[in-house]
């Protein structure tokens, strides 16, 4: 299975990652992210289901996502994420300005 | 280690190992934390991504205590500036030292800034802690 899985409909996209989301995948992740916006995503659901673990490469690069996202009026969720990563999260203050969800799909704006 | 992403992520695969073989699972999130960004300080910001420098790196398992240190072949930083710094929601790095504070019970940098040691206590779990 790919370490990086992105399903876009029109301006919502769900990206599914398999790896931990660190400095090596985020080099990865970044470009992936950057086109997915230029091609109109605007609201982007990212899914930590299978993801054990989150550095501070990672959360930079969710909060340049998110930073990108907002200057075309768009927002993004986080979905599935174990209670590490949340406790991480939440001590970093990013629960403060993502929506962190329990499943895929709970993210989604109403 | 040689200085690449590639050296880091075997480094972390041994130390999950080492973990695991020294009944430490329970604190593998923080330990994994520390490791990964110390190493990565040391690769990026210290050794500047050149594969010919060296990393050293040492975990440690005492009665109660872990440590891990990792030290680098560069210039050092200043970081009794650093000490106690907390990014800005917006800003995309700058948040490593933080990581450090919160999930370390003790972080000692040598004079020069090359070399970071940790100290945490065994058995606390994953969890952080606002100091």
């Amino acid at each position: 299975m790919p370490s990086i899985e992105i399903e876009q409909n029109e301006s919502r996209a769900v990206v599914t990652l398999r790896e931990p989301l660190t400095s090596a995948l985020a080099l990865n992740l970044r470009p992936r992210l950057q086109e997915l916006i230029a091609k109109g995503a605007t609201y982007v659901v990212m899914d930590l289901s299978s993801v054990d673990l989150v550095d501070s490469s990672g959360i930079g690069l969710l909060i340049a996502t998110r930073n990108s996202l907002a200057r075309v009026g768009g927002d993004m969720s986080i979905v599935g994420a174990s209670s590490e990563i949340k406790q991480l999260f939440q001590l970093m203050r990013l629960d403060r300005h993502f929506e962190i969800g329990e499943k895929p799909g709970l993210g989604s704006p109403s | 280690m040689p200085s690449t992403l590639e050296a880091i992520e075997q480094l972390c695969l041994a130390a999950r190992d080492w973990l695991r073989q020294n009944g430490l699972e329970k604190d593998w999130f923080a330990v994994m934390l520390l490791l990964r960004e110390s190493l990565n300080n040391a690769v990026v910001h210290g050794n500047g991504n050149n594969p010919a420098l060296w990393v050293d790196c040492e975990l440690r398992r005492g009665r109660r205590w872990l440590s891990i240190s990792v030290t680098d072949l560069g210039v050092g930083f200043r970081w009794t500036r650093l000490r106690k710094h907390r990014a800005g929601f917006e800003e995309t790095c700058g948040r490593g030292l933080e990581i450090y504070r919160l999930y370390a019970d003790e972080v000692v940098f040598n004079r020069r800034g090359n070399r970071v040691l940790f100290r945490r206590l065994i058995g606390k779990g994953g969890e952080g802690a606002l100091n």
